[in-house]
């Protein structure tokens, strides 16, 4: 049998939650998001995109957009346990279940299907399902590998069905917009346009050599996914990919200092949830938002994995290091850590005193603040309006 | 050109350096091993540029010259034939083709050719700047390598931690090899004079294929000009660039002491190791080595593997709990040839000292995993 995934979106999720929670707001315009003086959009319903508002816009934006729309907090738990009863909904039909977000999966129906039409005929029941248990609708896309199955679902949005089979995906891909494909965005787009492709045929029919020219793998990939190519399985597990935490500040930090002790604290937060998971990781990432919406991330990749807060704090302060801070001020911070395995815990010979050292010092803080509540003990840095 | 030889003695040139034949490239000549007549000489060259490798055969030649062809392709048509005495002969030809013709089965076979002069040269050391320059008989130098390269790492972005080291000293060799959780060092008493003494630091891929290559007898010269390393031994060379980085200070984490020694059995713990491994986490391999009273519990923890434990009876008084990976326990094992060895241990967060009971001349120091 061929491959079918399956890409399941659900249509503007926070939103119709809080609707199918609180009937009387059926029929207007809702948006779900931060509700500081900075919040930012997290989801606006349809009735609301109306009105060009969308999702990471500021609170404040919106407001003025659609001043008529009732404005509500995220309800992280409440989504979450919907997300979960969803996601029970699919693993009843194929254990190859890929959660991207609470509110989009990938599943792999290859192994249950009897014919080359009951893919859909799945998918139909999978709707029909998780209409009848939250009263929620999706979209779901069907194709022939993960990247055609999500562009089919964004085709058909809101409550659609498409499959596009694979004898049908030449003619789906070439109608899309180049930026349609995962990977082009404004930037991106530029860059082909500059070397004179402005449409997925264009990007098709390129020679491979030229565009590796160009742009490198980078390129040939590209070009692969043009062609409605894609191998990136299903993976079911549920493995922590990252750790991060990011925060949203109500004044504008301009002091490297205080910006450098609020990473601290973030660091901290991740770092203890690092070695509660018992991982540990590779690379580290720091996000910074400035006063203008500009965001930069700068990530570094070290040798080695670690879960020792020290090692990592060393390489957010080098990564720092290369982030100017101007007059616009920085609005969010965020520290995230990636490339994770499982902590083995495996001492190491150069390093030996020092770095065991600081481990046994996290664990050490770790208990402490698990048995007597967050921040008993902190390090010296954290503290906020002190050197 | 044109020469004859006998399947046997292409097949050994082919063999000794297709270890440096690209697979895949962006230069398709590094998929190509350089083919050169000299009288009744032939020499076969090969190079992915990192590691480069050349060998002689006695052939009977008829006209002098030199092109390249597809290695692995030639070698696989090479090994094809009947038997080790096969005559070939190959060939030329006007239109930049090789053709190769085997009487005894009334075959021929054009293969595509690339200029010799598209192939790069072979680099080697500048003469003038040896920091390095000794020799060694091939069997120890064999030993010494096998008994250490296990411990370096593979991953070739490891820098010092993916080399072998050679420190040539005023009275001894040593060869250590590390991947930071554990190390092996073979040293070797060498009073002998040497033009050159010090210390290089040689790619773990290029050890492999020069332990490969090695011939049981005979010397290897070893020479260096700090950029690139040559063995040189009986009609072959290997030459390697060298990994330019320091390597840590390896005499700093020899334990100089300890406080318990327990002589096991090589053989029996070996096998234990393997054994219990088998339900280890696979990804941690973690393994509890559990001393009591004469006894060794070597145990694996309940995982999604299972679990399990064998006992052994061990010589030494150590009663002491220890984590380690069991990878790194069953490598150093099947490396040491003594009946016994010795583990030294200090506490569960120092350093293991594995040394053969007859063999001073060999240790290797693993760290602990931690044990909760």
């Amino acid at each position: 049998m061929k491959q079918k995934i399956l890409h399941i979106d659900m249509d503007a999720f926070f939103a119709r939650v809080e609707k199918v929670d609180r009937p009387e707001l059926r029929g207007k315009a809702v948006v779900v998001g931060g509700q500081s003086e900075r919040g930012v959009v997290s989801t606006a319903c349809y009735r609301a995109r109306q009105h060009g508002v969308h999702s990471a816009m500021p609170m404040a934006q919106a407001r003025k957009l659609c001043p008529e729309a009732t404005f509500l907090p995220v309800r992280g738990e409440r989504y979450k346990e919907i997300s979960r009863t969803i996601q029970k909904i699919m693993r009843s039909y194929t254990p190859l279940v890929e959660p991207v977000s609470l509110d989009e999966a990938y599943l792999d129906v290859t192994g249950v299907l009897h014919s080359d039409n009951s893919a859909y005929e799945i998918a139909r029941q999978i709707k029909q399902e998780i209409k009848k248990q939250t009263r929620l609708t999706c979209s779901i896309g069907i194709g022939p590998n993960k990247m055609i199955a999500k562009l089919a679902s964004e085709d058909c949005k809101p409550d659609g069905l498409q499959e596009i089979k694979e004898e049908e995906k030449d003619n789906f891909m070439i109608h899309l917009p180049l930026d349609a494909i995962p990977g082009i965005g404004e930037k991106t787009g530029r860059e082909l346009e500059r070397i004179g492709i402005n449409s997925i045929k264009e990007l098709r029919e390129a020679e491979s050599n030229f565009l590796y020219r160009e742009l490198g793998t980078r390129g040939i990939i590209l070009q692969k996914r043009g062609l409605g190519e894609d191998s990136t399985p299903v993976k079911a597990n549920e493995e922590t990919k990252s750790i991060s935490n990011e925060e949203t500040y109500p004044e504008d930090l301009e002091d490297r200092k205080i910006i450098k002790k609020f990473l601290f604290r973030l660091m901290e937060k991740v770092g203890r949830r690092l070695r509660d998971k018992k991982l540990e990781a590779k690379t580290v990432e720091v996000k910074v938002r400035r006063g203008d919406f500009t965001t930069l991330t700068r990530s570094y990749t070290g040798r080695r994995h670690t879960d020792v807060t020290e090692r990592l704090w060393a390489a957010v302060v080098a990564l720092f290091e290369e982030i100017k801070i101007d007059a616009r001020g920085v609005r969010l911070l965020g520290v995230g850590v990636s490339n994770l395995r499982p902590a083995a815990s495996q001492e190491e010979l150069f390093e030996a005193s020092d770095e065991q050292r600081k481990a046994r010092l996290n664990e050490l803080m770790d208990n402490l603040n698990e048995e007597y509540g967050d921040q008993t003990i902190v390090r010296g840095g954290t503290i906020i309006g002190q050197d | 050109m044109k020469f004859s030889a006998t399947r046997a003695i292409l097949e050994e040139a082919l063999t000794t350096i297709s270890g440096a034949v690209t697979s895949s490239s962006s230069l398709p000549v590094l998929e190509h091993v350089l083919i050169e007549v000299d009288g009744n000489n032939l020499i076969l060259k090969a190079t992915d540029l990192e590691l480069s490798l050349e060998t002689e055969g006695k052939i009977s030649g008829e006209s002098d010259g030199s092109c390249s062809v597809p290695a692995r392709k030639f070698q696989n048509l090479v090994q094809s034939l009947p038997s080790a005495e096969t005559e070939l002969s190959l060939e030329l030809t006007d239109d930049e083709q090789v053709k190769m013709t085997v009487d005894e089965i009334n075959s021929e076979f054009l293969l595509p050719v690339l200029p010799s002069d598209e192939f790069p040269g072979l680099p080697e050391p500048e003469s003038q700047n040896l920091e390095l320059n000794f020799k060694l008989s091939c069997d120890k130098l064999i030993d010494m390598l096998r008994n250490t390269q296990f411990a370096a790492s593979t991953d070739a972005t490891r820098g010092y931690l993916g080399g072998v080291l050679f420190d040539l000293g005023e009275k001894e060799l040593t060869v250590v090899a590390t991947d930071s959780h554990r190390l092996a060092l073979h040293k070797l008493e060498y009073s002998e004079k040497a033009p050159a003494k010090g210390s290089i630091l040689v790619p773990v891929g290029a050890i492999k294929e020069l332990v490969k290559i090695l011939p049981e007898e005979g010397e290897v010269k070893v020479v260096s000009d700090g950029n690139l390393t040559e063995f040189i031994f009986d009609g072959s060379r290997l030459v390697s660039r060298l990994i330019n980085e320091e390597f840590p200070d390896y005499h700093r984490v020899i334990p100089d002491d300890y406080e318990n020694r327990t002589t096991i059995d090589c053989r029996r713990m070996l096998d234990a190791v393997k054994r219990v491994s088998l339900v280890a986490d696979e990804k941690t391999r973690r393994l509890i080595l559990d001393f009591s009273a004469g006894e060794l519990t070597v145990k694996a923890e309940n995982t999604e593997e299972g679990q399990g434990e064998e006992k052994l009876s061990i010589d030494g008084n150590a009663n002491l709990k220890i984590a380690f990976n069991g990878d790194y326990l069953a490598e150093v094992l099947k490396h040491i040839s003594d009946n016994q060895i010795h583990l030294d241990l200090i506490s569960a967060d120092s350093p293991g000292t594995f040394r053969p009971m007859e063999a001073e001349d060999y240790l290797y120091i693993v760290m602990p995993m931690r044990l909760t």
